[in-house]
């Protein structure tokens, strides 16, 4: 294989090698409140961070950076925090596999979380490849 | 391109986007348009959408409009996320008021609990009342009324009370007791709403409307002159 074939389908292998699942916030908090997420790469721990009362949609990509299949989340104390999934009128994913051979346009997947009660839990989201955890804080208004 | 016409190109852009946005107050997530269930006419309230916070104490009925693209809006169900703040009353599709402090409503299908959208709504206690006439398309005047008014026999109007905290009209109905001293100077129909008295007046004399709305009292003295 040519160097200059070999760099041109590297990107696409790099994506198919996969990375890290990701979360992306779509909305803010209000005025006033706290509506994080936080990711450490170095250690593998993500956290969320929201005031009492309020919600946050969170988009959620897995490892191979398809859409995360959501089905089977939970929430350690859902008096804590609640979280489901959402409709998402974005536009779709663009996703390739097979070192760039085949291309999807794949719907988003966004899940909510709604902050109840003040402490602390843990969310484990289905990714499709692997679980992650989320740690929750729901933070005094 | 010139910069003329880039400028214009611009200019009809935001007013194509402007033209097609909804009315009312966007959800969260851009997928939803909620107002308070206004007067079919009071286009000042259908625009404004939820332009100020809830009162503690009040009911708001609600409008909600799920905006995504391409869906014909789902059976919806509303949630609060903190009941002691506000509730939901369902059967009315109204928010009540409970207790100062914010609590995101979440809109989700009423089939499967998938989110369509949400918004985040403040309640404050209320400072004072205030007595409004009522426009003929179901808005309040722009100021409320002095503690005293002229009427002449036939007069034949809406009168409500609002709640505020400082400058800020709150959102909300108040439950409200309304009394008129004088039966024979006018009569005060009920409207079916509780903040809100129709004043049909009947002949020349002075009486006193006295209204207890969210532990404050306010009267209104009427004079009809003959």
């Amino acid at each position: 294989m040519k160097l200059k074939r070999f760099l041109s389908i590297l990107p696409f292998l790099m994506i198919a090698c996969g990375g890290d699942p990701s979360f992306k916030p779509i909305t803010n908090a209000p005025p006033g409140a706290v509506a994080e997420l936080h990711e450490d790469r170095a250690n593998d721990t993500r956290s969320i961070r929201l005031t009492q009362g309020v919600a946050m949609a969170v988009e959620c990509s897995d490892k191979k950076s398809r859409p995360c299949s959501f089905d089977g989340t939970t929430m350690g104390d859902e008096s804590v925090a609640n979280v489901r999934k959402a409709y998402a009128d974005l536009d779709q994913k663009v996703v390739y596999s097979n070192a760039g051979q085949q291309e999807s346009h794949l719907d988003r997947s966004v899940f909510v979380v709604t902050a109840k009660k003040v402490g602390t839990t843990t969310m484990n989201v289905r990714t499709g490849y692997g679980d992650v955890d989320i740690s929750v804080e729901v933070l005094p208004p | 391109m010139t910069i003329r016409s880039l400028l214009l190109v611009t200019a009809a852009a935001l007013a194509a986007c402007s033209s097609d946005a909804p009315d009312g107050t966007t959800g969260a997530m851009q997928q939803s348009s909620t107002h308070p269930d206004c007067a079919p006419n009071d286009t000042a309230c259908q625009n404004d959408g939820l332009d100020a916070p809830l009162a503690a104490g009040a009911r708001l009925p609600l409008d909600v409009r799920i905006t995504a693209r391409g869906v014909a809006a789902p059976k919806i169900r509303l949630e609060s996320v903190r009941d002691d703040v506000l509730s939901v009353d369902m059967d009315h599709g109204a928010l009540v008021g409970l207790a100062k402090g914010w609590s995101s409503v979440v809109f989700v299908r009423e089939d499967d609990g998938l989110v369509m959208d949400f918004i985040t709504m403040t309640v404050e206690k209320a400072e004072r009342i205030e007595l409004y006439r009522l426009t003929k398309d179901g808005g309040a005047e722009a100021a409320p009324l002095p503690d005293s008014i002229q009427l002449a026999p036939g007069d034949d109007f809406e009168i409500a009370v609002k709640p505020f905290v400082g400058a800020t009209r709150l959102l909300g109905d108040l439950e409200a007791s309304w009394s008129l001293d004088q039966a024979d100077v006018a009569t005060l129909l009920d409207t079916g709403r509780p903040a809100s008295r129709r004043v049909r007046v009947k002949s020349a004399g002075k009486g006193t409307i006295t209204i207890d709305a969210g532990g404050f009292t306010k009267t209104l003295s009427v004079e009809v002159l003959p």
